[in-house]
């Protein structure tokens, strides 16, 4: 007869799974804030692309908050969020407005970049540790 | 010339049978310029609806039309917004007649100080600078002057709100289809995007390749570690990205209308 196992198998281990719809809409709320922000500063469409970015950003130390006591991941962050400004500053972004569909596969582009670059030097560290 | 070069916008509705010649579309004062002059295109509006011509000698000027109980003021301006029989109120004051001007989606406010304003749609004509008196010396107590700049500014007021609604509401209106789904459609067709991406991926077996190509080899490892997390993890991060973009592209629209709305508004 089957039984239950008494403790079930659980896996809370993935950054991904930090991604609650709470978080969704404090992140939102920020990157409308900045928005507005960047827009008094500058443009709309650099505004726009700049939000994003900053939104993406913010995705991925949610995500690996785990790591926030390790100093290479903030100089991480801090590198991967410096080489975004010239993406947001040299290319032509367009004040046409596009629905949030259209924007969204460039901003996964853009988290998967971060989110890629926090796990390959978390990679090259652990390796590097190890020998 | 003396004769329009397009039809009087104001159609038929002057029309007298009785007078054929009110019936020509390109004529100007009835064909008769040196008898008559229309100067403003306002005529003296009686209570049962009925008005008086331009060159009317008793009733063609405002005072001569408020001295004889009329009301003096463009019909076709009124008509144009479906405001109903609003001469009925010709001898009252803003109040009444606004009350007059009323339609399902207008209402007139009228404070104790006398100020008053006219609500369409929600939008308070006072919210972009016009806020009407009765018997205020502004409108030096002309009351269809003061309905004329309400009317004027309520016409601009909606031409510019539908151009800038216009012009943004396809994208205003994606986005906000866009927040239900984050779970949605649009979250479901990238996501199996990407799991067939990640079969690729893991088909070409990057992890492999990774370790014999160095640090190149490292990023493509990394790449692909990251597309085999899976149809399941992407299915919490395409929802969680689109929410932000969803919002900061809902910002934008709403504040590109507003200034489309704004620039609109400040052209005379």
């Amino acid at each position: 007869m089957y039984e239950p196992p008494v403790v079930e198998r659980t896996d809370h281990n993935s950054p991904f799974d930090r991604l609650t719809k709470k978080a969704a809409w404090v992140v939102t709320l920020i990157a409308v804030v900045l928005y507005f922000v960047f827009e008094y500063v500058g443009g709309a469409a650099e505004a726009r692309a700049a939000s994003i970015c900053a939104g993406m950003v913010i995705t991925c130390v949610w995500m690996r908050w785990d790591l926030r006591k390790q100093t290479w991941f903030w100089v991480t962050v801090a590198v991967l969020s410096l080489l975004q400004v010239p993406l947001v500053t040299m290319v032509p972004w367009t004040n046409k407005n596009y629905p949030g569909v259209v924007l969204l596969p460039g901003a996964l582009l853009d988290l998967g970049v971060i989110y890629g670059g926090i796990k390959l030097v978390e990679k090259l560290l652990r390796g590097s540790r190890r020998d | 010339m003396g004769r329009f070069m397009s039809p009087d916008p104001s159609g038929l509705y002057y029309a007298d049978p009785t007078n054929p010649q009110s019936l020509n579309l390109y004529s100007y004062v009835l064909n008769n310029p040196l008898k008559f002059i229309d100067p403003s295109g306002l005529e003296c509006i009686w209570d049962d609806g009925s008005f008086d011509s331009a060159d009317d000698a008793q009733t063609g000027s405002h005072a001569g039309c408020s001295a004889a109980g009329g009301t003096y003021a463009d019909p076709h301006a009124f008509s144009q917004l479906n405001a109903g029989d609003w001469s009925s109120q010709a001898n009252s004051n803003l109040a009444n007649v606004a009350t007059a001007l009323n339609s399902s989606s207008t209402s007139m406010t009228v404070n104790a100080n006398g100020s008053g304003s006219v609500d369409q749609t929600g939008f308070n004509l006072s919210s972009f600078g016009l806020t009407l008196y009765k018997n205020d010396s502004s409108w030096g107590g002309d009351t269809s002057l003061a309905l004329s700049t309400a009317v004027a500014q309520r016409t601009k007021f909606v031409h510019c709100f539908q151009q800038a609604t216009g012009k943004n509401g396809v994208s205003l209106a994606l986005d906000g289809a866009g927040f239900v789904p984050g779970e949605g459609i649009a979250a479901a067709g990238v996501q199996y995007g990407v799991a067939t991406a990640s079969a690729v991926n893991s088909a070409s077996q990057g992890d492999t390749f990774g370790r014999n190509m160095g640090a190149a080899g490292e990023v493509v490892s990394v790449v692909s570690a990251v597309n085999s997390l899976g149809p399941e993890t992407w299915g919490k991060a395409i929802p969680f990205a689109g929410t932000v973009v969803n919002g900061v592209a809902t910002a934008h629209d709403l504040s590109g209308t507003s200034k489309d709305y704004q620039t609109c508004m400040s052209h005379p």
